[in-house]
């Protein structure tokens, strides 16, 4: 994938082996890790080495793009920024970042060249999201790039080894134009 | 410290890599300080982003050399940029080079990097002897270079570009030999 979208102060990039310490670092943090479903805890080398073997595959497979979110000022990693496929023209969109990188408007700003991609390049007909009902930064992030409530669902975290009520959002491809073009 | 198949050199703190553009917008607001440039022969000051590319460029074009090995010092806890370190070949053996941005000095990230060129160098590279100059008023690199075990070798005038005027220089060197003690030690 050489598409490395750029934003005032982001630069997205396939994330590689070399991230695994700050990788680790960041998802092996219990606060960031009980947000998200599918990061189990305590979260290893080992883990995230399968987890970019998948990455890597899924993005040849062209079902998943996960974009390693660096900071462009020095090169930090903070987070990750990902869009997977799922039924019909619906795309999954999530993320996640290290605590020290919170509340800095990181998340919005990286997300909006990744749903671009989404809509604009793989198709997307929907981008889909949950945010579990304990994070409600996550949801105000979700709220603030147009994404609206479709319902609730109990949904498992690994993290915590418990289920999670998680609300499920939704932006369609016309919603997304919309917001642009306001 | 080992060297990947990716031609990366990891040590316990960092990771040395090949600089990419995406490095730019790190690389200029470390570089572009007088206090950096001024120990260096060839930084120019004010460094700007057209330095970057064409530091960048420059390596391009020498990468299938095989004469100069230039890699970004990164920090593996956050893969922040702090620096850069290369080795040069030149008559009379490969030349250590490198330099760190402010905030990351006096923490021995140099001295751990430096090393990893050093092994590299001897390792990879079969060099007989790495040498490197430090500009007189810059004592902090000759105690990085002393640590490795570099020796003095003499004093030369060399020109740097940051001030516009040559600088006594300390030239330093490292055999192999002495390379091989320390390493066993």
């Amino acid at each position: 994938m050489s598409f490395h979208p750029t934003t005032q102060r982001l630069i997205l990039r396939p994330p590689t082996l070399t991230d695994m310490p700050a990788f680790v670092a960041i998802l092996n943090d219990f606060a960031v890790a009980k947000n998200l479903q599918k990061v189990p805890h305590p979260y290893t080398g080992t883990l995230f080495r399968e987890d970019l073997a998948r990455i890597d595959a899924e993005r040849c497979n062209g079902t998943d793009f996960a974009f390693a979110v660096t900071r462009a000022m020095d090169g930090a990693l903070i987070g990750l920024c990902a869009v997977n496929r799922g039924r019909g023209g619906d795309w999954e969109f999530g993320y996640w970042y290290g605590r020290t990188y919170w509340g800095q408007g990181y998340a919005m700003e990286a997300a909006r060249p990744v749903m671009r991609f989404a809509f604009d390049d793989m198709g997307a007909e929907r981008l889909t999201a949950g945010w579990f009902d304990d994070n409600p930064a996550s949801g105000a992030v979700l709220h603030k790039l147009g994404f609206a409530i479709t319902g609730m669902a109990r949904v498992r975290s690994m993290a915590r080894g418990a289920e999670v009520l998680s609300n499920r959002v939704q932006l369609t491809r016309e919603q997304f134009a919309r917001k642009k073009a306001a | 410290m080992c060297l990947t198949e990716s031609g990366f050199l990891e040590s316990e703190r960092l990771l040395l890599r090949r600089p990419e553009r995406r490095d730019i917008p790190a690389i200029v607001p470390l570089a572009n300080d007088y206090d950096v440039a001024k120990n260096l022969s060839t930084m120019p000051h004010p460094y700007t982003a057209q330095d970057g590319e064409a530091f960048l460029a420059r390596l391009d074009e020498k990468r299938d050399n095989r004469t100069d090995f230039v890699f970004a010092i990164t920090r593996k806890a956050d893969c922040v940029y702090m620096g850069s370190i290369g080795l040069h070949q030149r008559d009379e053996g490969y030349e250590l080079g490198y330099w760190l941005g402010k905030p990351y000095w006096s923490q021995g990230y140099a001295t751990e990097a430096a090393w990893s060129l050093v092994v590299f160098a001897f390792d990879a590279l079969n060099a007989d002897l790495v040498w490197a100059g430090w500009f007189h008023d810059n004592p902090r690199s000759g105690n990085v270079l002393a640590k490795l075990g570099c020796v003095p070798k003499g004093f030369d005038k060399r020109h740097c570009l940051a001030r516009g005027m040559d600088i006594g220089c300390n030239l330093v060197t490292l055999s192999r030999e002495t390379f091989c003690v320390r390493r066993a030690a």
